[in-house]
């Protein structure tokens, strides 16, 4: 049994989208040590020819979006997601650029779940500083999930991020975090996932979203 | 819900983990990369390594 699950890692082409936001290296890292290789990269032949993608991110949502746009790759993105039914991952500002639209920067996104991005706005509470950073838990809403197996009971994830994500349809929501207010900390819409957490700084809670993730 | 964040602070000094007093008269506690495989075992919030010659010796973050 090992073995096959070896070899289910092992031949799959996941790629990473580079468009010059994020930290690739503990992504990667990550998923080496579970067995799997990936490529970053942007080019847009490595992209078709994916089994996975990965959208990594960190940074300004605005400037990630003209950066995807100089790179030409939007459009074949929606494709490989929404046409070829691709799994994607998107991470932090990954998931963000997901949505449809962001205040931060006032853009639209990549449109690939019904979602928009709001930042955290706790001028009235000086106890909750933004950005939202650490580890904080998260409440499974739909246990057909398929990064979410386990049993989530006592499991954390590692925050660092000032806007957050609002599905409009509650059932892409797949957790929900509470800070300040209760805030949807990942998606799920078929092959579509986001997580706003950081699953590659996560520890062994990550390790097994990122292997559910390769299993799919 | 906030979660306080327990976050060790490790001295680097020429490839090995120090203590010192005041930064200075510095002691040898041990080699880091196994300090790290203890506290990532130990499921630690966060870590901070501080390259403590780094300002002396003009070096630039090594990330």
């Amino acid at each position: 049994m090992e073995s096959v699950i070896y070899i289910i890692m092992k031949n799959q082409k996941i790629v990473i989208i580079d468009y010059g936001m994020g930290n690739i290296g503990s992504i990667q890292n990550m998923l080496k040590y579970l067995g799997a290789d990936s490529i970053v990269t942007s080019d847009k032949k490595e992209i078709k020819n994916a089994d996975k993608l990965i959208l990594p991110g960190v940074g300004h949502f605005k400037s990630a979006m003209d950066n995807i746009n100089k790179l030409n790759i939007s459009e074949l993105l929606r494709a490989q997601v929404l046409e070829e039914k691709k799994p994607i991952l998107g991470i932090c500002l990954g998931m963000q650029l997901m949505c449809s639209h962001s205040e931060e920067g006032d853009v639209s996104g990549l449109s690939l779940i019904d979602a928009k991005v709001k930042k955290f706005n706790f001028l009235n509470n000086e106890e909750l500083k933004v950005p939202h950073m650490g580890w904080n838990k998260v409440k499974l809403l739909n246990n057909q999930s398929q990064i979410f197996k386990k049993s989530l009971e006592g499991s954390r994830f590692y925050f660092v991020h000032s806007y957050y994500v609002k599905c409009n349809n509650s059932s892409d929501v797949l957790t929900k975090t509470d800070y300040g207010l209760n805030f949807d900390s990942s998606f799920e819409n078929g092959n579509i996932f986001g997580v706003q957490f950081h699953p590659e700084k996560s520890h062994s809670y990550g390790i097994n979203l990122f292997e559910n993730f390769l299993k799919i | 819900m906030q979660f306080t964040r327990v976050i060790p602070v490790l001295l680097l000094k020429n490839n090995g983990l120090v203590k010192t007093v005041k930064f200075k008269n510095s002691k040898y506690i041990g080699d880091p990369i196994n300090a790290m495989k203890i506290f990532n075992t130990k499921e630690v919030d966060e870590l901070v390594i501080l390259d403590i010659m780094a300002t002396k010796k003009k070096k630039r973050a090594r990330l």
